[in-house]
């Protein structure tokens, strides 16, 4: 039951300005995967990373020579929110690998009292089917379980729905010197948009209020037939032409407008209004996750059982994950360290709920599309 | 005849070369009035309301007559303020005793950033140099009150016998209208000569560091920035040659006799320029430890200046020339290789020019450079460096660095099909990182690296507006698939042309 008011007063203060559209951007290409959203990045100060135990990086993730050298995650991660020590390896970490040790050491690691029953503690042997299936889970799980995680609602592009939260699973892989990272700090950044920007009928451009009707409304083809130049003609690739065209006409404040107003932004922004005026506030019991399991993200359904113990009583807290409980397992385990509210520990159930609370008391139910949009929009 | 007045005969037998002598020599003849009324300052009953900005302004005007860069006029107004001298209200309680403070002080430091150019005659070779007395003017410069008047008094006795006065040349007056703490007046009068020597000869120094020297170390300091200045300069017009011969002018490559002359050069540039300790140029920095440059490094330097001059040529004279195109991408591509088989040679100049024939024999039959992807990206990320080095990033056309930009991403795009299958999945996620760390680098180079939150978004927005244009001109199709790689380097390429040319 605690869940769902953590902290609800104090929360109050802070949240009215700490939420933003926020947008995840992993790929320039505009047909890529693109997450958009209603979340707050001062909540965990930035974005929320969670490491219980098992790390896996790649073993190869020292320098091993190679064409280029790079890379910006390791650097990242240190200044990140709460990853205190993000390559201190547990102790038992490094016996994951010996089979011998399988089923003795590994009730001291925690993961068996977060699951919450008390029939898994202690070094025994004989702890019945539940305790089997977590100790097949634990053994067979050697794969990397840091997350970075985000709440609040998205709508994904692929998925083409909406969801409560975004979790990815962090791993990072060496490829000719640079480090690859399946998630970036970086690419989380809040909308910050409130202007728009039109081309008017003589071809200035003008400032507008981010409206329903001004949304889409700038293209920047134009700025390339004015020039009358063939494409053939042009000497560098089409999207240095246009720089060098955009640049005389606009300054980077006024590109950002341009931006905002661009038909590809009209387009993701309108799925996640539209979502909000269909669903309104309540949660909508799906996550979006990237792990190895689902290396190019999948939407799945979740649990509150805090949000459903209010009406059933019960005692059980925590997400679950109906259709993947190898999941739950992992998921169940995590906590991250906030940066809002009363306390410094959430789980994932926890910030979801708080997150939705906040929408909620920001939004007081207005949901509509224009009203979303302005909220969300407009210079305060 | 003593070696200091030796030096000063040449300084002074050399002055007509310069162009700031002119200067001064218009300044010298000006009496207060005169700058009054070129200034617009009224007449003299009217009170001075702040004789301090009087000062200020006088200074800055000559300065500004002097030096066409805004960069070393503020260098040249600041440098007394960095010292710790402060402007002394006392002495310059009147608007005549501003103006004719500020003449002093200006007179005196335009003189100081001229000594160090014409210290040594055209006609001195290279290894001559150290024998030229530049250590016992920087020395008499550099070391007190004393050694300064000396200096002063064998200028003045050689400027006399040509007609001056003997106020014409008068260093020491280079704080007039300035006063500092007696105790520390001498060390921080030696740094401020220091710097504004060093400051003349183009070096970049680090500020923080020349406060460290003592003053002999100091002394030995200021003279190694003098003459590796002097060496760069005569390897440039070694290479450049004079209106006579113009021994790298396409098709001619040089010659033994003119690549000796450069090696000789080198020799002397590569042995005082490990001396300066202050100064960021001629060295690797791996892993933020300096470290001087070797004789290879050195020679890689030669032949990106020869294949600089010759690009210049290929810019400004010739137009189009794919023979010579090929011959300077072969000389930048495998510039390291060409190097390090000149310093294996016992004979280096010999092999110098050896090399050069063999690059242009292998340009005439058409041969392209043997070169990697991974080693265009990076040549085309040093020129960008080197270029922006040289001379003040502001010279550099847009156009030229808009160039490079496109040359490095076009690099990244062919170092990514190089190794397009052992990359399988992960060749978007390499070429964003790649693309995001080259882009760093020039953003970096060019000092914008603050604008590097912004990029993400900028470059997407190329992306999605250039994949407007194709679906709105009906081209989108399955090729857009197999272009990812390629859409992905132009949507960087764009946001990175576009923050280039945005701060210009």
């Amino acid at each position: 039951m605690k869940e769902v008011g953590t902290g609800a007063q104090q929360l109050d203060m802070q949240s009215k300005s700490s939420l933003k559209l926020v947008e995840i951007q992993e790929s320039a290409l505009p047909e890529d995967e693109w997450l958009i959203g209603i979340s707050s990045l001062e909540y965990f100060n930035g974005v929320g990373y969670s490491m219980p135990l098992g790390v896996h990086f790649d073993g190869n993730l020292l320098y091993q020579g190679g064409l280029m050298t790079g890379g910006r995650m390791t650097a990242d991660l240190l200044q990140s929110s709460n990853i205190d020590d993000p390559l201190k390896f547990s102790k038992a970490d490094t016996e994951q690998d010996d089979p011998l040790f399988l089923g003795t050491n590994k009730y001291d690691d925690g993961i068996l009292q977060a699951s919450g029953s008390s029939s898994e503690v202690g070094p025994s042997l004989e702890s019945g089917e539940q305790g089997l299936v977590y100790k097949s889970l634990v053994s067979n799980d050697d794969s990397s379980n840091l997350y970075a995680f985000l709440p609040g609602i998205f709508y994904c592009s692929s998925q083409q729905t909406s969801v409560d939260a975004v979790l990815i699973e962090v791993t990072q892989k060496q490829q000719f010197g640079m480090t690859l990272s399946s998630f970036r700090p970086e690419d989380v950044r809040a909308l910050d948009i409130s202007q728009g920007m039109m081309l008017d009928e003589s071809g200035y451009g003008k400032s507008v209020q981010i409206s329903l009707e001004t949304l889409g409304s700038f293209h920047a083809e134009s700025f390339l037939k004015d020039s009358g130049i063939a494409p053939e003609d042009m000497e560098y690739c089409r999207e240095i032409e246009l720089a060098s065209r955009l640049t005389r006409w606009l300054t980077l404040p006024v590109l950002k407008q341009a931006y905002a107003a661009s038909s590809f932004l009209q387009t993701r922004l309108m799925k996640l209004l539209d979502d909000f005026e269909f669903y309104g506030l309540l949660p909508r019991k799906r996550i979006y996750i990237r792990n190895e399991k689902h290396p190019y993200g999948t939407v799945i359904e979740t649990k509150y059982r805090g949000l459903e113990s209010i009406l059933d009583l019960g005692t059980h807290s925590g997400i679950a994950c109906p259709d993947e409980i190898d999941l739950e397992m992992q998921l169940k385990t995590l906590t991250f360290s906030k940066a809002l509210g009363v306390g410094t520990e959430t789980d994932i159930e926890g910030a979801i709920m708080d997150l939705l609370y906040m929408i909620t008391e920001v939004l007081e139910d207005k949901t509509s599309k224009e009203e979303v949009l302005q909220k969300f929009t407009r210079r305060l | 005849m003593s070696e200091l007045e030796n030096v000063a005969r040449t300084i002074i037998g050399n002055l007509h070369q310069s162009y700031l002598y002119r200067i001064l020599s218009e300044w010298y003849e000006q009496d207060t009035l005169q700058i009054r009324e070129e200034l617009g300052i009224e007449s003299y009953s009217e009170t001075v309301s702040n004789s301090t900005e009087l000062f200020n302004t006088v200074r800055k005007h000559i300065f500004s007559k002097a030096f066409q860069d805004a960069e070393t006029i503020k260098f040249l107004m600041d440098i007394p303020d960095w010292v710790g001298f402060r402007i002394d209200g006392e002495t310059i309680d009147t608007g005549e005793q501003a103006i004719r403070a500020a003449k002093q002080s200006a007179l005196a430091t335009i003189w100081l950033t001229l000594l160090p150019r014409v210290l040594i005659s055209h006609t001195v070779l290279p290894e001559d140099y150290a024998d030229q007395g530049i250590e016992i003017v920087v020395d008499r410069l550099l070391k007190s009150d004393e050694s300064r008047k000396v200096l002063d008094e064998t200028m003045s006795a050689e400027l006399t016998r040509r007609g001056f006065g003997t106020d014409f040349f008068k260093i020491s007056d280079i704080v007039s209208g300035f006063r500092i703490d007696e105790a520390k007046r001498i060390e921080r009068l030696r740094a401020m000569f220091a710097l504004v020597l060093m400051k003349s000869t183009d070096s970049p120094f680090d500020l923080d560091r020349v406060f460290t020297l003592n003053e002999m170390n100091l002394i030995r300091e200021t003279e190694a920035y003098i003459i590796t200045m002097y060496t760069q300069s005569t390897l440039n017009n070694r290479i450049k040659g004079s209106s006579s011969s113009r021994p790298f002018e396409w098709p001619l490559i040089g010659n033994n006799r003119v690549m000796a002359g450069v090696m000789n050069t080198l020799d002397v540039m590569r042995k005082y320029s490990t001396r300066m300790t202050t100064c960021s140029l001629f060295k690797t920095s791996i892993k933020g430890e300096d470290s001087p440059w070797t004789e290879s490094e050195f020679i890689s330097y030669v032949l990106d200046e020869i294949a600089d001059y010759y690009t210049d040529l290929l810019r400004t004279r010739l137009g189009r020339n794919e023979e010579l195109k090929r011959f300077i991408d072969i000389l930048k591509g495998e510039n390291i290789e060409i190097a390090s088989r000149i310093m294996e040679s016992s004979d280096k100049s010999g092999s110098f020019y050896d090399e050069l024939s063999e690059c242009k024999r292998r340009a005439r039959v058409g041969e392209k450079a043997q070169i990697t992807p991974e080693r265009r990206l990076r040549v085309v990320l040093s020129t960008l460096k080197q270029s922006l080095d040289e001379s003040q990033a502001s010279v550099v056309s847009s156009e030229e660095i808009i160039d490079l930009i496109a040359k490095a991403f076009d690099a990244i795009s062919e170092v990514i099909k190089k190794h397009e299958e052992s990359l399988g999945n992960d060749i978007d996620k390499f070429t964003e990182e790649l693309c995001f760390e080259t882009s760093f680098r020039i953003l970096d180079l060019l000092g914008l690296g603050i604008h590097l939150p912004d990029l993400p978004w900028i470059a997407r927005f190329f992306a999605e507006e250039s994949t407007m244009i194709d679906i709105s001109s009906g081209e989108i199709s399955e090729l857009r698939e197999s272009q990812r790689v390629k859409r992905i380097v132009y949507a960087f390429a764009g946001g990175v042309a576009f923050l280039v040319l945005q701060a210009r």
